[in-house]
């Protein structure tokens, strides 16, 4: 495996905290700091994203294959023939570009009707497969009995410490979970008293789902916050001249002189103000 | 009968509703520093998910197949890195062959990443696969939906050359399987759309491959269904997920690390929750009008 040189990796050391550091100067307001990082960031992933999908994917699957295939033909071997098929994808491929000319810009939605229809196809089968049928199989729960493989009855409690261990309580609630969810978005018949009296409960289930996506939410930013962090901790290093200490420094400079000679207040107007809520 | 209102409460109250958002983010900050530099270890408890995944990938006999599929990219590796980092290098000390690839374009170089870090790691402990043999990165296939399908059916078709350009078909690695049938372990580790439930959709529940995820914390109320179904035996979820999986195998790394300042700045927001909410409902009983 090879390893970077000293002066790649402290590049790479000084580039991350200074991109980093300009991206947070937007928690301080919209600056040209940010904006510079974040024009660099879609260019960079821009030329990376096509360079990626070229290599992976454009090289190896169609033009190494077709040459293949042509040297097999020149060996005289019909085998190479088989090869030529993916002649059409190119032609296929070429043939969305059209959409940057209005006149036969129609012509693109022959490929798109392609991909459209093969995505459709091949989503149907999985969705079905695993959206439906094995998620209603995996509601045909046993509310009671011997559990399976074992000779002891299913507790009515799941044992201490372990909340998502197999129980009549458990299956309970997951099956009077998805029965008044289910009922909650049934439309095909008059809400009676009843059925609105589910849903309720349905409604409330589908909420706690909203908590817990919430809470999962809030754990998931604050992982993206604790990561740039400890990248910033691990690239204080003398070595290579504390990088995230002289590009904070480098940026309140910055942002100062930038507040204190280019600032207009009529930037701030651009940015809609959040409409007053009612009270 | 409501109680007489108490000035300074009032004065508080209002403050901390009209406190600007910045101070907040500055506290979460300065709290993140803080946390990161104490040495602080805090109880972790393994939840049943996380436990069922080590345990699948601790039952892998050497030799077994895994497809390793890559499906996240820098922007989200606070959360998967550590996953990752602590996953592969269980797969290589259990002799386990690792044949990798993405569905992202930035995936394959995490790979590397990966592979060069893990690997270093473990010549200290004399454990050093080799390329092509023990392990293989397959690189990044656009697609989606269609890539997976593709690979169900033939990884040599669908990856003719690894990300190192060698022909896949004279690789010893990938000699005498082609598909599904010839692995024993799915597990994608990623950030959305392509990922986790695709590879299910498409994959698993087609090939009945057996699977777990790690995936962003985000995504991982969505998993709990799949595995109540048991078509994942396992998942983890975002940092606390592989701050688990780092108890299980007795290895604390960046996740425990992190999960002090995670566990400190929930406190936080919690707290401002709370206030905020205190702070809304005594002013408005007291007959003041909130935003």
């Amino acid at each position: 495996m090879e390893n970077l040189s000293p002066f790649t990796e402290g590049l790479g050391i000084w580039l991350t905290c200074l991109l980093t550091l300009a991206v947070f100067s937007f928690l301080y307001r919209d600056n040209p700091i940010y904006k510079l990082a974040e024009h660099v960031y879609v260019g960079v992933a821009a030329g990376y994203y096509f360079y990626q999908a070229f290599r992976g994917t454009v090289y190896p699957n169609l033009i190494q294959h077709v040459a293949d295939g042509i040297q097999l033909l020149n060996k005289g071997d019909a085998a190479g023939w088989t090869a030529q098929w993916r002649w059409g994808a190119l032609v296929l491929g070429l043939l969305v570009l059209s959409r940057l000319f209005p006149k036969i810009s129609w012509i693109s939605r022959w490929p798109m009707a392609l991909v459209v229809g093969a995505f459709a196809g091949l989503n149907l089968i999985g969705f079905a497969q695993a959206n439906l049928i094995d998620q209603i199989n995996g509601t045909f729960l046993p509310l009671g009995g011997y559990m399976t493989g074992k000779a002891e009855m299913m507790p009515f409690l799941p044992p201490a410490g372990k909340p998502g261990e197999a129980s009549v309580l458990n299956h309970i609630i997951l099956v009077v979970g998805v029965l008044t969810v289910l009922t909650y978005f049934f439309f095909s018949a008059k809400r009676s008293p009843v059925l609105a009296r589910i849903g309720q409960v349905g409604i409330a289930f589908v909420m706690l789902t909203f908590g817990a996506t919430y809470g999962s939410i809030v754990l998931a930013r604050i992982s993206l916050l604790i990561g740039r962090v400890q990248t910033l901790e691990e690239s204080n290093r003398a070595e290579f001249g504390y990088p995230p200490i002289v590009s904070a420094v480098l940026i309140v400079v910055l942002l100062a002189v930038w507040r204190m000679v280019y600032f207009r207040p009529s930037d701030d107007a651009n940015i809609e103000p959040e409409p007053a809520r009612k009270t | 009968m409501t109680a007489e209102p108490k000035p300074l409460l009032i004065r508080f109250f209002r403050a901390l509703l009209a406190l600007d958002r910045r101070w907040i983010f500055l506290a979460v900050g300065a709290l993140s520093l803080i946390f990161l530099t104490i040495n602080v270890r805090l109880p972790i408890p393994v939840s049943q998910q996380s436990r069922d995944m080590f345990n699948v990938i601790t039952s892998l006999p050497p030799g077994a197949r895994v497809h390793l599929s890559i499906d996240y990219g820098p922007s989200s590796q606070a959360e998967l890195w550590p996953q990752h980092v602590v996953i592969l290098r269980q797969f290589f000390r259990q002799r386990v062959k690792v044949i990798a690839s993405s569905l992202w374009a930035d995936g394959p170089s995490m790979i590397e990443r990966g592979f060069r870090e893990v690997l270093e790691e473990l010549k200290k402990e004399g454990i050093e696969p080799k390329r092509g043999v023990d392990f293989v990165n397959l690189g990044y296939k656009a697609g989606d939906r269609v890539a997976i399908a593709k690979i169900a059916s033939s990884f040599k078709e669908t990856f003719p050359v690894d990300y190192q350009g060698n022909r896949t078909a004279d690789l010893p690695i990938m000699q005498g399987w082609d598909n599904y049938s010839g692995i024993d372990l799915l597990i994608t580790i990623a950030v959305g759309d392509p990922g986790a439930t695709e590879y299910i959709q498409q994959a698993q529940s087609r090939y009945n491959v057996r699977m777990v995820a790690g995936v962003t914390a985000v995504l991982a109320p969505q998993l709990y269904s799949f595995y109540q179904s048991k078509n994942l035996l396992g998942f983890l979820g975002g940092l606390a997920g592989a701050a688990e999986y780092e108890t299980l195998a007795g290895e604390p790394g960046l996740a425990t690390r992190g999960m002090n300042t995670q566990s400190a700045v929930h406190m936080l927001i919690v707290l401002l929750v709370l206030a905020g909410n205190a702070a809304y409902f005594y002013l408005r009983l007291h007959g003041e009008k909130v935003r």
